[in-house]
């Protein structure tokens, strides 16, 4: 009732203005156990979900006759080769520390790296490109770090392909010591051997997707947007040549790129590759271009990344680089 | 428990232009003042009125023939002879006895702790070397006595205070700014970059500049003023011919200091004369009670740390940097390190980009940064700068679960 007061709305009014007065309808229908301002810091509505279920918070049962005290006491973690001892506050309940290892010993995770003998190393593993000690350190650093490549490739020189290495050295070791080979068909590591050609190609088109700026890219799309309105103009001045655009694209020469001057590659193969691809929309445009003698470097690397990803054969990649190669696109 | 154990460890972390102090765990640090002492050579001067200060105080070091004054009380009041000296150059320790009192001063003046009751962890720039590390080792353990004790980098900690094991930190402080790439809590050090160029440098800019213009920036102990009349002022200065040039300057540059945090901020676009020659002005009160109007410095000190080579503009400042035309701006800093970083975690590191330091608070910073990255960075990578509220926080959230995974061998 003093609600209605303080919000200086006639009290006989109340009941016509239910609908269009929300203050009024909502002091109405306070509810209990909360006062009204409480209520009104909400927006005057109540929540849609509690925030916090307090049922989820964790409450250490504590019975009625127990009593606890809080202690500064020394502890050790098996997590540690030392037996360094620090203090710490721990609940004592009815004057008993509890027991138990240190809370944060089972985060102490680690890799399992094989570890060879000697005699292992001579029988199965010597490898002409790596010494025994290169061998030695590899996997030394490979259990500090925990397996962290990059980590490890930063703080010591090796030689190339030294995750391959590792990986088949232990794929080796695997087979050797297992009883047959059908104990152990079922590892990771002999079902899947790391593939350093894959993994190689696989970094190199991420790095020239990566390489590849905003500046760029705008300067493609303003490139193609002209060209498409010159297609546009082309069009409508000559239509039967329209048809005609794969049968060209076939024998016409590849262009030279605007931006830097590169002879043009003998290479027509390419465009047959390239009119393959399923986007025939830009496969219309790009022959179009190519007839203007204009190629565009994105989407040359465009069909790097799609070579590279998908299972085209080799023959196809290799023409691709060799396309590039010419063009002077270095990577 | 919010993920952590309280081991009561104390942090600490020296850096080239203040020394941070505190407990492992809390949001900022207790302790903060400079890292540089004053230093009055005891063999020349017989200085009565320090003597019963000395016996007392646990900060002065009578060792030799040096008497350190650290903190910025001590550091505030006037002294004849007093040089002002850092032991830091080029972010590394050169003069271990002026570490100890800092330390010192940190531990037990500042926190009022016992060093032997503590696991201390260290905080170290990326480039200390191992040398370093063994004799900061030697000091805690020996001198100190402490019972544990970790050394860990800078963008790791900060890395770890954000919540991630992997990010780009930009470090901008006061006397470098570094770049190092973090990847799963160990950095990338062939990535790491560094720049001489930290707010000490800008500090320096804006001095000069002010300077050039014809404003003397009077050091506080140079002048005192008398009240004549209710609310009116009058100036008058004060001559001590036994002050040293650093003393003068270190003073002045608390001044210049205060002046470039309060009204410098990144410009939004690379400064140049021309567009900058009709800004407003901003008024600013000296201590003598001079008011003076600063216009386009407000925006050209601070670009300098994208434009290194406006610094050549400045009057006075053209020899600070020797090879002003080989150290790069901030973003190219960020792409050059990130392009030195394994193929595969730079996305990570383009949308994990972490400011940290003194000078990374600078107004818009963050929002410049950005901008200038998003024209340079790859068009797939999403560009995201974190920059934490308070920069002193931030490596004190760095809840380390116990110093007790404490390792001998610290990455």
């Amino acid at each position: 009732m003093d609600a209605k007061d303080i919000l200086g709305i006639p009290k006989n009014a109340l009941p016509s203005q239910e609908k269009k007065s929300k203050p009024p309808k909502e002091t109405q229908r306070k509810p209990d156990g909360i006062s009204r301002e409480v209520y009104a810091l909400t927006g005057g509505l109540a929540p849609l979900m509690p925030a916090i279920d307090v049922n989820h918070l964790k409450r250490k049962a504590q019975l009625e006759n127990e009593k606890i005290t809080w202690q500064w006491l020394p502890f050790t973690s098996s997590a540690r080769k030392d037996d360094l001892q620090l203090y710490h506050w721990v609940r004592v309940v009815n004057g008993v520390p509890p027991t138990g290892d240190y809370s944060f010993a089972k985060y102490n995770k680690s890799v399992d790296v094989i570890k060879y003998t000697d005699e292992e190393y001579e029988k199965y593993l010597s490898d002409p490109a790596w010494t025994k000690e290169e061998t030695d350190q590899l996997f030394d650093m490979c259990e500090q770090f925990d397996l962290r490549f990059i980590v490890i490739a930063d703080s010591v020189t090796l030689s190339d392909a030294y995750i391959e290495f590792y990986f088949s050295v232990s794929r080796t070791l695997l087979i050797a010591r297992a009883p047959s080979l059908g104990d152990v068909a079922g590892h990771p590591l002999v079902k899947d051997p790391y593939n350093e050609s894959q993994e190689k190609e696989r970094k190199r088109a991420l790095a020239l997707v990566l390489s590849h700026t905003k500046h760029q890219e705008r300067r493609d799309v303003e490139v193609l947007a002209q060209a498409k309105r010159i297609t546009e103009a082309r069009k409508t001045i000559k239509a039967p040549k329209a048809s005609e655009l794969p049968v060209i694209s076939d024998i016409g020469p590849l262009g030279i790129d605007t931006a830097d001057n590169v002879s043009p590659p003998t290479n027509s193969q390419l465009p047959s590759s390239s009119v393959t691809n399923p986007v025939s929309e830009t496969a219309s445009v790009v022959a179009s271009l190519r007839m203007m003698r204009v190629y565009l470097r994105s989407y040359a690397l465009e069909q790097l990344v799609q070579a590279a990803s998908s299972s085209a054969g080799l023959r196809t990649i290799k023409r691709v680089e060799q396309t590039l190669h010419d063009l002077g696109v270095c990577f | 428990m919010y993920g952590g154990d309280e081991v009561s460890a104390i942090v600490v972390d020296l850096g080239s232009h203040t020394c941070k102090a505190g407990y492992a765990g809390e949001d900022a640090p207790k302790a903060v003042f400079p890292s540089v002492v004053g230093s009055i050579d005891q063999m020349e001067v017989d200085d009565p009125d320090n003597s019963d200060k000395n016996s007392v105080s646990a900060d002065s070091k009578p060792k030799g023939k040096h008497k350190f004054y650290v903190g910025s009380q001590d550091l505030g009041f006037r002294r004849d002879h007093m040089e002002v000296l850092s032991p830091i150059k080029d972010g590394i320790v050169v003069d271990w006895d002026m570490v100890e009192s800092i330390w010192d001063h940190a531990l037990r003046k500042c926190l009022l702790i016992d060093p032997k009751e503590h696991p201390m962890l260290l905080a170290e720039s990326c480039s200390n070397t191992q040398h370093h590390r063994e004799k900061a080792a030697e000091i805690m353990f020996e001198k100190y006595q402490v019972p544990a004790l970790f050394l860990a980098k800078n963008a790791v900690l900060t890395s770890f205070a954000s919540g991630r094991a992997t990010s780009l930190v930009v470090d901008s402080g006061g006397g470098s700014t570094t770049v190092a790439p973090v990847h799963d809590g160990y950095v990338i050090q062939k990535a790491v970059s560094t720049s001489p160029i930290g707010g000490e440098l800008l500090t320096d800019c804006l001095l000069k500049s002010l300077e050039q213009k014809g404003i003397a920036i009077k050091p506080r102990y140079a002048f005192k003023r008398k009240e004549i009349r209710p609310g009116e002022f009058q100036t008058v200065d004060l001559d001590f011919p036994n002050t040293t040039e650093s003393y003068k300057l270190y003073s002045q540059r608390v001044i210049a200091s205060d002046i470039k945090e309060c009204v410098c901020r990144a410009p939004d676009t690379p400064y140049d004369e021309t567009s900058y020659s009709n800004i407003p002005m901003t008024p600013y009160e000296l201590p003598d009670g001079q008011t003076i109007e600063i216009g386009a410095d407000r925006f050209k000190i601070p670009d300098v740390l994208f434009n290194p080579s406006l610094v050549q503009t400045i009057p006075g400042m053209e020899s600070s940097l020797e090879t002003a035309s080989t150290i790069r701006g901030l973003p190219q800093m960020v792409i050059d390190s990130i392009n030195k970083c394994d193929v595969d975690i730079r996305r990570e590191l383009y949308s994990s980009i972490l400011l940290a330091g003194g000078t990374s608070s600078m107004q818009q910073l963050k929002e410049r940064l950005e901008k200038d990255l998003l024209e340079e960075s790859p068009q797939s990578a999403r560009v995201k700068v974190l920059a934490s509220g308070n920069a002193t926080e931030r490596r004190f959230r760095y809840e380390e679960h116990g110093a007790s995974y404490i390792q001998r061998k610290c990455p």
